[in-house]
């Protein structure tokens, strides 16, 4: 599963072409029954309540402009279709976002502000973990986590 | 509560109490904690109560108190077996504080991320999330 949107390109046409993909992109999304507007609200209220320090009462960071904009572009890269997860933070200025059919079918995936994606899951018995670096796609590992929580 | 002169160490059988002071760490689908509630930091340890001898009553009180000191609401508590952690190479400390002499603290988190995210992950997993008691 890949959006394909990214052109790589750093000509004024490549990025006329990116600028435009990504609007198709946003267009098809919202006509989407899984939309992910909804977690594009979520993320902009937990960045609004998460962006002083101390936000939790026990002293946790601020989630910073960069990390809310590493997860809406994260957001942006989900093929069309892929389920909407649920936002949250974390107290070291992370967001995350999470797809939860239950307690051993569970994803976290936590965005920091310098591009990194730190997941877990709890599949079954199974449980997976690690960190990968994020270019404007979403990594294979998570989605193919996404769809064995999703996995009938 | 515990006798604060004489605290004994904490039991593998024993519940404990994370108070959730964040809406985004409780999730609205099926009102259940997230694991974003057990991340340790900026401190290296957690923060937890235990039931120990607590009254629910007693409970809620130091939650509201933990709540109020930090301008914070209460959403609840996390309730989960020192076990939880035990299993997964936590230590379970005894911290006694001058108005809460059930506090303890989890200690022997891992520094990497993902580690800490996967341990958060099954605590979460095995945890009870309580809502406060509606006030008259």
């Amino acid at each position: 599963m890949s959006t394909g949107l990214m052109t790589r390109g750093f000509s004024d046409a490549a990025r006329y072409v990116e600028r435009e993909a990504r609007q198709g992109w946003r267009k098809l999304n919202e006509s989407n029954a899984f939309g992910i507007e909804s977690t594009r609200g979520q993320l902009g209220a937990v960045w609004n309540e998460c962006r002083q320090a101390d936000w939790d009462g026990f002293g946790a960071l601020p989630v910073s402009e960069d990390t809310l904009r590493n997860a809406d572009q994260f957001l942006d890269s989900l093929p069309l279709g892929c389920p909407a997860p649920s936002v949250g933070a974390e107290p070291d200025g992370q967001l995350t976002l999470e797809w939860h059919r239950g307690p051993r079918r569970t994803l976290s995936v936590s965005v920091t502000p310098d591009g990194y994606l730190h997941y877990a899951a709890l599949v079954g018995l199974n449980r997976s973990y690690g960190t990968e670096a994020f270019f404007g796609e979403v990594p294979e590992e998570i989605l193919r986590l996404v769809q064995r929580i999703y996995a009938a | 509560m515990i006798d604060s002169s004489n605290v004994p160490q904490v039991a593998t059988d024993e519940t404990l109490a994370r108070y959730i002071l964040h809406s985004s760490h409780i999730r609205g689908s099926d009102r259940s904690v997230k694991p974003d509630a057990f991340i340790p930091h900026p401190y290296t340890d957690l923060s937890v109560t235990r039931h120990l001898l607590a009254s629910e009553s007693e409970l809620w009180g130091v939650g509201e108190r933990v709540a109020e000191v930090r301008s914070k609401m209460l959403y609840g508590r996390a309730d989960f077996s020192a076990a939880d952690c035990v299993v997964r190479r936590l230590n379970v400390e005894a911290a006694p504080l001058h108005d809460n002499p059930n506090h303890a603290n989890i200690r022997g988190w891992p520094a990497e991320k993902p580690l800490q995210k996967i341990i958060a992950q099954q605590v979460a997993a095995a945890a009870t999330f309580v809502e406060p008691p509606l006030t008259p």
